[in-house]
């Protein structure tokens, strides 16, 4: 089980980042100040540490260079309600691995963590392997996607969609997920144009067959798994 | 500054000012000497008349007058000898025409007398011992004819003075203004970004060293307000995603604790989608507010706008085919210096815009063309375009074509705000045309000086 530091002043919001996480199969360790969280993850073994960025005392900012500067390596993800790209910028140079603004998807924040997590662990059993939900079968190095036996004809995009889709199969994508992943925008899109994007997938992956794969999460976002 | 009517050119009131004073003073120059000389020819002309008299009575006592009295015929004169009994006993040649004037008591003095085409100075002097009298009249005409040459060749100097003051005020008016202009000219230059510029005061004359410290006084209050507002957006930030944070936590993990019924799932699905609708508003207002203050958003690259473009029509590909709508993209070859982010950004909003009113069956076209040193990206739709109160406001927040707030179709409201300001950025701007049919363009510079980030 992978042990998180969860670094936030405002003792709401860290219990239900904790409940959240721990449901998620995590085993969480909570810090309310930057002192407190320094002295924690240098006395202990962590995997990942959730950092705010505004902390009383010291910031997240100055926690990470401290950890940095006294050998810790453990991967940090910063949270923080600026949302600037010079505050991700910075959040970077200091040493932080990666940043999320608040408000967030729990989805998107398990699914940053747990990039964090394999970065750090390099699974050479993770390389590309056919990927199957139901009867849908994703080959990805021959970028070929198959259902019920027949070959799938997507657009390249939609193939990239779909892709990010089976990559988190069982989890939830939100849209802003699709956005960087797919389009590498680093805004949430105007309009419905995601979920259109979704809905045209959709009627070539789901809809000449019986049984539905990829579902919506009103609020949360997408998911492909077999019900 | 509340009439729309200006007050006037100042250097047309200072011109006039110039003339109307030359004119006043000159005037009263030339008065004064006009009064002054009369005077004086006035005092020798009565100085002479005792003059003349005395010596014509001296000799009419001695019995030597003679009516053609040769040695006093250098001055223009006039005289005649009445008896006691009133009949003329003795008179020059030139008198005839004076008979019926009404001289003067002899008490009186010299006195003028006006016979219209001549005027005289006239005296009577009583001669005492032969119980006579005798009349003396000195003819002035010539005087009077080279004053009046004399007021004319003033009034002429008057005239060309206050000509020459009206040139000449105009001149030093332009002059003394041109400091304004130079101050006028540094204060266009100062942008939302630079607030922080001063003007510097050594270099204006030391009248206007009160309006150039006010200026820069003024200057300091909106670079004070720029940096209170800068910490104020980073303060509402805080402020308003932490709690919104905590709530969408919250509401999560009730949707994830154990399963809801479906009204219920349902409600909090909806209630997400609320949050994260705030969310996207408050990050919209965050990303204008800092932009306006050029902080650090802009990190221009060189970019190929046609292929920015066709980034943009793939993503909105789905979008147009679901809505019946072609999506024709048309680039030429046009290197731009952008921060391919919030090019992103701007032409995502445009072309969102063009799909919401495009009608079904119609074409959306994104193209770019160079325009001398400007690219115009301009989005085209065949809906009904703009209406012209929201082109007059075209880059101001929440400024939507349909004045309901229908999230729908109208968005925000914010992002032709947004691509406004992505525009000013990048040292370019966002323009549009009147309907019907829509478009927008964003003309940004090809190449060029690099701007202040």
């Amino acid at each position: 089980m992978f042990r998180l530091l969860i670094v936030e002043d405002e003792p709401a919001t860290a219990a239900e980042l904790a409940a959240g996480l721990t449901r998620a199969g995590y085993h969480t360790t909570l810090a309310h100040s930057g002192e407190d969280a320094l002295l924690t993850v240098l006395a202990q073994s962590f995997d990942a540490v959730v950092l705010d960025v505004m902390l009383p005392g010291f910031s997240g900012f100055e926690v990470v260079r401290a950890m940095r500067e006294r050998g810790c390596g453990v991967p940090v993800l910063f949270l923080s309600a600026l949302g600037a790209v010079a505050d991700r910028v910075r959040g970077l140079q200091e040493g932080g691995d990666d940043y999320l603004v608040k408000p967030f998807a729990q989805s998107e924040l398990q699914a940053r963590i747990a990039a964090l997590l394999r970065r750090g662990h390099p699974n050479p059993a993770s390389a590309p392997t056919v990927v199957q939900v139901g009867d849908l079968t994703w080959d990805p190095q021959q970028q070929r996607v198959m259902r019920a036996g027949k070959r799938l004809d997507l657009t390249p995009n939609e193939l990239t969609l779909l892709a990010l889709l089976l990559e988190h199969r069982g989890q939830v994508v939100t849209r802003s997920q699709i956005a960087r992943s797919v389009w590498q925008l680093e805004f949430e899109p105007p309009g419905n144009t995601i979920d259109v994007q979704v809905r045209r997938l959709r009627t070539k992956v789901d809809d000449p067959y019986e049984k539905k794969l990829i579902h919506t999460r009103r609020g949360f976002g997408y998911v492909i798994e077999d019900l | 500054m509340s009439t729309s009517r200006p007050a006037g050119s100042v250097v047309r009131r200072l011109q006039i000012g110039f003339f109307v004073s030359a004119a006043l003073l000159a005037g009263l120059v030339a008065a004064v000497i006009e009064w002054s000389l009369l005077d004086t020819l006035d005092q020798e002309d009565r100085l002479l008349i005792d003059g003349v008299a005395g010596e014509l009575a001296a000799r009419r006592s001695l019995g030597q007058l003679e009516p053609n009295e040769r040695s006093l015929q250098v001055v223009p004169l006039a005289w005649c000898v009445l008896g006691a009994d009133g009949q003329v006993r003795l008179r020059s040649p030139s008198f005839a025409e004076l008979d019926d004037l009404p001289w003067p008591a002899p008490a009186q003095g010299p006195v003028e007398l006006d016979r219209g085409d001549r005027v005289w100075l006239a005296r009577t002097v009583s001669l005492p011992r032969s119980h006579e009298r005798l009349l003396v009249a000195l003819d002035r005409s010539v005087e009077m004819q080279l004053m009046w040459r004399h007021r004319m060749i003033v009034l002429a100097a008057v005239v060309f003075g206050a000509a020459a003051a009206l040139w000449i005020g105009r001149a030093l008016a332009q002059a003394g203004l041109r400091p304004l202009r130079r101050i006028a000219e540094a204060a266009a230059e100062i942008g939302p970004g630079d607030a922080a510029m001063r003007l510097d005061s050594s270099e204006f004359p030391s009248e206007l060293q009160e309006v150039v410290g006010r200026l820069n006084a003024a200057l300091e209050r909106l670079h004070r307000s720029a940096m209170a507002l800068d910490a104020a957006a980073s303060d509402i930030a805080h402020e308003l995603r932490t709690p919104l944070n905590l709530l969408r936590l919250r509401l999560e993990n009730l949707g994830l604790q154990q399963p809801l019924p479906p009204d219920a799932a349902g409600a909090l699905g909806a209630a997400l989608e609320d949050i994260d609708a705030m969310a996207q508003i408050l990050e919209h207002l965050l990303f204008l507010a800092r932009i306006e203050h050029g902080r650090g958003e802009a990190r221009p690259v060189a970019v190929d706008a046609g292929s920015e473009l066709r980034k943009v029509g793939q993503f909105f590909a789905a979008a147009a085919e679901e809505a019946d709508v072609t999506l024709d993209v048309t680039a030429a070859d046009v290197t731009i210096q952008a921060d391919p982010a919030l090019l992103q950004r701007a032409l995502h909003n445009l072309t969102a815009n063009a799909l919401r009113y495009a009608p079904a069956g119609s074409t959306v076209s994104l193209s770019v063309q160079r325009d001398g040193d400007t690219a115009v990206l301009a989005v085209d739709d065949a809906g009904p375009g703009l209406p012209q109160a929201v082109l007059e406001r075209l880059g101001e927040r929440f400024v939507r074509s349909e004045p309901s707030r229908e999230r729908a179709t109208g968005g925000s409201g914010l992002g032709l705000a947004i691509a406004a300001r992505v525009a000013e950025v990048h040292q370019g701007r966002l323009s549009a045309r009147v309907g019907p049919g829509g478009h927008v363009e964003l003309r940004l510079p090809v190449a060029g000086p690099q701007p202040g980030w």
